[in-house]
C-alpha cells in the first residue's frame, strides 16, 4: 500500500508536487499526466533524491522520511529510470547480479534469483551478453529484471516502454501484469501510453501539474471529462477500448 | 606597516600576474568548457621566443609581438584543428588533451633551449615609483598590476557588451541550443582559444620576467593560474582577479613567518584547495534537470 | 535489432581473469634477470614499481571516470612513511611497506572523500594541487635518512640507506620482490573487478542515481576505491625507496603525477596491460631513448602526442586497441601456435647452447621475443597507422595485401610456386627480425648477427615444419577448434 499524506515538493517558485494527498491500494496502480506534471518527481520523492518541503510518503506502513537514499531498497522498494542505466562493459547477468549483491542473500541464491528474474522477463538468451550490445527493448527489460530482485515490496516504473514496438509492448504487459505474481510487490506504473495503463492497471492516478485530477479505476478514470480535457483531449480519437 | 609594504607590492605585482593567467583561463573555459593546461607551456614559449629574438639584437619590441603572436597562433591552431576533434566528449577529457598540446609544447622548448640560466629583461625592469628614496615598485610590476585590471576590465567589456561576448555567453549556457539558435560556435570558440592566446602570451612574458625563464618552469605556473581560476569557481572574472592577488600576496607574506616560509611556493595550492572545499561544501542532490546526482 | 555477430562473453571466474596477469609477471620474473644488464634490471624495478601506481590511477579513472592527478604523491607519501617507520622503529621492511600503503590510504581517503560529490574537473583540479602542495612540503622536510626529530631528516653527516629486505637483496631478486608485490597489486584490483565490488563500482559509473536507487552506498564503494588506489600507490612508494635505499626531495613532482595520468590514458586505463605500457612509457622509454643518445625531453613531445591521439580515438589506450585487434583471433589458433613457438624457441636454444654461439636463456629468450613481436607487430602498427586516421590503416593493410599478391603471382609467372601468405609471412619476418635484433642489440648487448641468425632460424623451422608435417598436423588442428572453438574475446 502506497500512502501519500500532504506532499509538498519545492523547486524555487516551482511546486511540482503541491499538497498530494492519496493511498494507493491496487496490485498495480499508474499514474499519467503531461509532461512536468511531477511524476518523475514523486518517483524521487520515494527514492529519496528529492526531499519534500512538507508531507510525507510511506509504503506499507514504512515511512519513508528520513531513511537514506540507498538504504530504500534494503526496504523493499525498487524502481526503474526513464534512460536505461545498464552498465555497458557488464554482461545482462552481471548487470543484474550487481543489485543482487545488496540485497542481502548468499551467493548462491543471488545467482538463483538473478537467473529467475531475467528468465521471467524473457531474456535468458542474452544471459552472457555484454550491456552495449543489448538493444533498447532488451535493456528496458532488463531494467524491469534488477527491480524483482530480493524481496521488493513496491516496484515503480517509471516510462519502461519508451521506443517500444507493438509486439514489444505488448510483451511488455504481460511481463508488467505478472510481476505482483512474481513476487508480492505491488506496481506503480508511470507512463504516457495509455494503453499500456489501460491494460496494466488496476487503478490510475491522474497528476496535473502537482495536484491531483483523478483517482479510481482505470477505465472510469480515462473516461472522465476532466481528464480527458487536460490531457487526453478526446477519448475517442484514441481509440481505447473502455 | 613600513617593513610589510615591500612584501605587499611584490605579493601584488605577482598577484597580478597570476589574476590575469586565470582570467585569461576562465575566459576560455567559459566560451568552450575547456580547461586549458597549456595556457603555461604557451606563455613559456611566447617567453623563450622573445628572448630567442632579443638575444639575436632585434629590437625588443619586436621580440614581445612575435612572442605573443607565437602563443596566440599556437593556440589559434589548436582551436581550430583539435578542438573540435573533441567537443563531443566530456570535458575532463577535453582538458586533457590540452595537457598533451602541453607537453608537446613543453618537451620542445625545453630540448631546444635547455636548462641554461637565462633572463628575460623587459625595459621596465630598470625604472620604478620611487617613495621617499627608496624604490617601491619597478615600472615592470607596475606594468603588470594596470595590464592585469585593464585587460580584466576590457573582458567583462567584451562579454557584457559586445555581440561576440553575448555569443559566448550563450555558449557557456548551453552549447548546443546556442548552435541550433544559429551562433556560429566554431567561429566563436576561435576567439576565444585567440583570445587566451593572447592572455597567454603577455602573461608568459612577465612570468618569464618575474619568475624565471626556463619553459618547464613556465609551464607548470599554470597551476597557480588554476587556483586563481578555482577562486572565481571557473566563471567569475572579478573573482579570479581576487584571487590571484591573495594568492600572490600570501604566497609573498609568507616569507615574513619562518617557520612557514619555506612552504611559500605551496599557497597558490593550499588556497585553492580551501576554495573548492569550501565551493563543494554542500552535501548531494538532485541536478536541475533530474537526471543524476551531484 | 541486436548485433548478431557480437559473441557473447563467459565472464571467466576471478582466478581465471587473475592468472594471466601471473603467469605474464612471473615469466617476466624468471627471464629478466637473465637478460638484462644491471643498469637495466634496476630501470626495470622501476618500471614494475611506477605500474602499480599506474593501475591505480587506471583503477580510479576505468572504474569511475575519476581523474586522480594525486597518485604519485599518495605513492610519496607511502615512500615517506615506509622509510620513516624503518629509520626510526626499526621495523622489518614489508611490515613498514604495507604500513606506509596503509597511511598513504588514509591520506587518499582524505582528499578523496570531500571529492566524492565532485564533478569530475573539480576532482582533477583538486588532486592537482594536492600533489602540487605535496612536491613543495617534501622538498622543505625531505625524506627521513636516519636523522632524529619528527622528520626523521639528517642534517649534517652521513645520510643512512635502508636496506634491502632479507629475501630480495641483490637487484635480481628485487626485481623479483617487485615483480610479487606487482603481481599480488594488480591481482587484487582484477578480482575485485570481476566480483561484487567491481560490479558496483560499474554501476555508479553507469549512474549514481541508479547505483543508489539499487541499494548501493556510493559513498562508501567510492572511498572503497579511494583506499584501495592509495594503498597500492603507497606501496609501490615504498618499493620504490627500497630500490634505492632512500628517496629523493625532488623525487615525486607534480610534473610525474600528471605525466603518470596521461600514460595511463595513453596505455590503456581499461586493461591491466595498459599499467604496465604505462610503467614502461613513463621509465623506460626514457632511458632507452637516453642510451641512443636521444634527449628525454623528446620524449615529453611523444607523450603529449600520443596523449592527444589517444583521447581523439576514444580513450581506450594501447592496451585497449590491441585488445580489439585480437578480439576475434581463434583461441585454438593462439593454443596451437603458443605449443609449436614454444618448443622452436627451447629447440634453438638448445642448439645454439650446445654449439656454443649463445646461452640457452639467452637464445630462448630472443627466439620469444621475436614471437611477441610478430604476433603484437601488426597490431602495433595498425595502432601506428590509426594514427593517421582508419582510412590510412585500411588503406596500408589493402596495400599490403596487393603487394604480397602481386609479388606472389610474379613468382609463379617464374615458375615458383610459393603461398602468397607464406610470402607475406617471410617480409614480416624479414622485417621482425631487423627489428628485434636492433632491441636485442641495444638493451641486451647481444651481438646483432646473432639476434638476427636466431630469428630467422626460427621462423625457417616454423615453416619447414609445416611444410614437412602437414599431414599430420591438420587433424590435430582440427582437433584443437573442436576444443577451443571461441575467439580470445569471448572469455574475458
Amino acid at each position: 500500500m502506497i500512502e501519500i499524506s500532504n506532499l509538498t515538493v519545492q523547486f524555487g517558485g516551482v511546486k511540482p508536487i503541491n499538497d498530494l494527498t492519496v493511498t494507493l491500494n491496487s496490485r498495480i496502480s499508474g499514474l499519467i499526466g503531461p509532461n512536468g506534471a511531477g511524476k518523475t518527481t514523486l518517483l524521487n520523492v520515494f527514492s529519496g533524491f528529492v526531499t519534500p518541503v512538507r508531507g510525507s510518503v510511506a509504503v506499507n506502513g514504512q515511512m519513508l522520511t528520513g531513511v537514506a537514499p540507498h538504504l530504500r531498497a534494503n526496504l523493499g522498494l525498487r524502481r526503474t529510470f526513464q534512460t536505461d542505466q545498464i552498465a555497458d562493459d557488464l554482461t545482462l547477468f552481471e548487470n543484474v547480479l550487481a543489485v543482487a549483491d545488496h540485497a542481502g542473500l548468499s551467493s548462491h541464491d543471488a545467482e538463483q534469483d538473478v537467473k529467475a528474474a531475467i528468465e521471467y522477463v524473457g531474456l535468458s538468451k542474452r544471459l552472457n551478453r555484454r550491456g552495449s550490445d543489448l538493444s533498447t527493448e532488451e535493456r528496458h527489460l532488463a531494467e524491469i529484471a534488477k527491480a524483482l530482485i530480493g524481496r521488493p515490496i513496491l516496484v515503480m516504473l517509471d516510462e519502461p516502454g519508451a521506443g517500444m514496438s507493438e509486439s514489444e509492448s505488448q510483451h511488455l504487459e504481460r511481463v508488467i501484469r505478472g510481476i505482483p505474481d512474481y513476487c508480492g510487490a505491488q506496481v506503480f506504473l508511470i507512463d504516457h501510453d495509455v494503453e499500456l495503463i489501460a491494460a496494466c492497471c488496476d487503478e490510475t492516478m491522474v497528476l496535473d501539474f502537482g495536484k491531483l485530477l483523478a483517482l479510481g479505476p482505470t477505465h472510469e478514470v480515462l473516461q472522465d471529462a476532466e481528464v480527458q480535457k487536460a490531457y487526453l483531449g478526446g477519448f475517442e480519437e484514441l481509440g481505447v477500448a473502455a | 606597516m613600513n617593513s610589510l609594504l615591500p612584501f605587499l607590492v611584490v605579493g601584488i605585482s605577482v598577484g597580478s600576474v597570476y589574476a590575469l593567467s586565470g582570467v585569461g583561463l576562465v575566459v576560455l573555459y567559459r566560451a568552450s568548457g575547456v580547461v586549458n593546461f597549456a595556457y603555461g607551456a604557451l606563455g613559456g614559449l611566447a617567453a623563450m621566443v622573445c628572448w630567442q629574438l632579443i638575444d639575436l639584437e632585434y629590437a625588443d619590441w619586436l621580440g614581445w609581438v612575435v612572442g605573443i603572436g607565437v602563443a596566440t597562433l599556437l593556440s589559434w591552431g589548436y582551436g581550430r584543428f583539435i578542438a573540435p576533434s573533441l567537443t563531443h566528449q566530456d570535458r575532463i577529457v577535453r582538458a586533457m588533451a590540452t595537457l598533451g598540446f602541453a607537453l608537446m609544447i613543453m618537451g620542445m622548448a625545453q630540448w631546444y633551449w635547455g636548462d641554461d640560466p637565462r633572463r628575460l629583461v623587459l625595459p621596465t625592469d630598470s625604472g620604478g615609483l620611487e617613495v621617499d628614496g627608496r624604490r617601491l615598485i619597478s615600472y615592470t610590476r607596475l606594468l603588470a598590476l594596470v595590464l592585469a585590471a585593464g585587460m580584466t576590465a576590457s573582458m567583462l567589456w567584451l562579454l557584457a557588451k559586445t555581440p561576440l561576448g553575448l555569443r559566448m555567453r550563450a555558449l557557456q549556457s548551453n552549447r548546443v541550443l546556442s548552435g541550433l539558435l544559429g551562433v556560429r560556435v566554431k567561429n566563436v570558440d576561435t576567439w576565444a582559444w585567440v583570445i587566451a592566446g593572447v592572455f597567454a602570451g603577455v602573461t608568459g612574458l612577465f612570468m618569464g620576467n618575474m619568475v624565471r625563464l626556463n619553459p618547464t618552469v613556465l609551464t607548470f605556473l599554470v597551476i597557480p593560474a588554476m587556483a586563481a581560476a578555482v577562486v572565481g569557481r571557473l566563471v567569475s572574472l572579478p573573482l579570479t582577479v581576487f584571487g590571484g592577488l591573495l594568492i600572490g600576496v600570501i604566497e609573498s607574506m609568507t616569507a615574513l613567518i619562518p617557520e612557514i616560509s619555506r612552504y611559500g611556493s605551496s599557497s597558490a595550492f593550499v588556497v585553492a584547495i580551501l576554495a573548492i572545499l569550501w565551493q563543494q561544501r554542500s552535501g548531494i542532490g538532485l541536478s536541475r534537470d533530474n537526471s543524476h546526482l551531484e | 535489432m541486436y548485433k548478431k555477430d557480437k559473441p557473447d562473453v563467459v565472464p571467466g571466474t576471478p582466478i581465471q581473469r587473475v592468472i594471466p596477469i601471473w603467469v605474464t609477471l612471473g615469466v617476466i620474473g624468471l627471464l629478466g634477470p637473465l637478460l638484462f644488464s644491471s643498469y637495466w634490471l634496476n630501470t626495470m624495478t622501476s618500471v614494475a614499481c611506477l605500474s602499480l601506481a599506474a593501475s591505480t590511477v587506471a583503477l580510479l579513472y576505468g572504474q569511475f571516470g575519476m581523474v586522480s592527478l594525486a597518485q604519485f604523491a599518495l605513492s610519496g607519501v607511502g615512500g615517506w612513511f615506509c622509510l620513516r617507520l624503518i629509520h626510526g622503529w626499526g621495523m622489518p621492511f614489508e611490515a613498514a611497506l604495507v604500513l606506509g600503503g596503509l597511511i598513504a590510504a588514509l591520506f587518499g581517503l582524505a582528499v578523496g572523500l570531500p571529492a566524492m560529490r565532485m564533478r569530475g574537473l573539480y576532482l582533477a583540479l583538486l588532486t592537482l594541487m594536492v600533489a602540487a602542495a605535496f612536491q613543495v612540503v617534501v622538498n622543505v622536510i625531505g625524506f627521513p635518512d636516519g636523522g632524529t626529530g619528527w622528520a626523521g631528516k639528517v642534517i649534517n653527516g652521513q645520510r643512512a640507506l635502508i636496506e634491502r629486505p632479507w629475501l630480495a637483496t641483490t637487484d635480481a631478486s628485487y626485481f623479483r620482490y617487485t615483480l610479487v608485490w606487482l603481481a599480488a597489486g594488480m591481482g587484487w584490483i582484477e578480482w575485485l573487478r570481476c566480483t561484487k565490488s567491481g560490479r558496483s563500482w560499474a554501476l555508479i559509473r553507469k549512474s549514481e542515481a541508479a547505483a543508489i536507487a539499487g541499494g548501493v552506498s556510493v559513498l562508501r564503494y567510492k572511498a572503497w576505491a579511494f583506499a584501495v588506489g592509495g594503498f597500492l600507490a603507497g606501496l609501490a612508494g615504498g618499493l620504490i625507496a627500497g630500490l634505492n635505499g632512500q628517496l629523493d626531495n625532488t623525487g615525486f613532482p607534480v610534473s610525474q603525477s600528471i605525466l603518470l595520468f596521461a600514460l595511463v590514458v595513453v596505455g590503456g586505463a581499461y586493461n591491466w596491460v595498459g599499467s604496465l605500457f604505462a610503467g614502461l612509457l613513463i621509465r623506460a622509454l626514457p632511458a632507452l631513448l637516453n642510451d641512443h643518445g636521444v634527449d628525454g625531453n623528446l620524449s615529453n613531445v611523444f607523450f603529449g602526442f600520443a596523449l592527444l591521439v589517444s583521447l581523439i580515438q576514444g580513450r581506450k589506450g594501447l592496451a585497449g586497441q590491441l585488445a580489439d585487434f585480437y578480439k576475434y583471433v581463434r583461441t585454438s589458433r593462439i593454443v596451437e601456435g603458443s605449443v609449436t613457438w614454444g618448443a622452436i624457441a627451447i629447440v634453438l636454444g638448445l642448439i645454439f647452447e650446445a654449439l656454443g654461439w649463445g646461452s640457452f636463456a639467452g637464445t630462448f629468450f630472443i627466439a620469444l621475443i621475436a614471437i611477441l613481436f610478430r604476433m603484437v607487430i601488426p597490431g602495433v602498427c595498425w595502432l601506428l597507422l590509426g594514427f593517421f586516421g582508419k582510412r590510412f590503416q585500411d588503406g596500408v593493410e589493402d596495400g599490403e595485401a596487393w603487394l604480397s599478391l602481386r609479388l606472389a603471382r610474379g613468382m609463379q609467372a617464374m615458375g615458383w610456386v610459393p603461398d602468397h601468405r607464406l610470402l607475406k609471412r617471410t617480409l614480416n619476418w624479414l622485417f621482425i627480425g631487423c627489428f628485434v635484433g636492433w632491441i636485442a642489440w641495444g638493451v641486451f648487448d647481444v651481438p646483432f648477427e646473432i639476434a638476427l641468425a636466431i630469428i630467422w632460424l626460427a621462423m625457417a623451422l616454423k615453416v619447414g615444419f609445416e611444410i614437412l608435417a602437414y599431414p599430420y598436423v591438420l587433424p590435430l588442428r582440427k582437433r584443437l577448434d573442436e576444443r577451443f572453438p571461441k575467439p580470445l574475446a569471448s572469455y574475458r
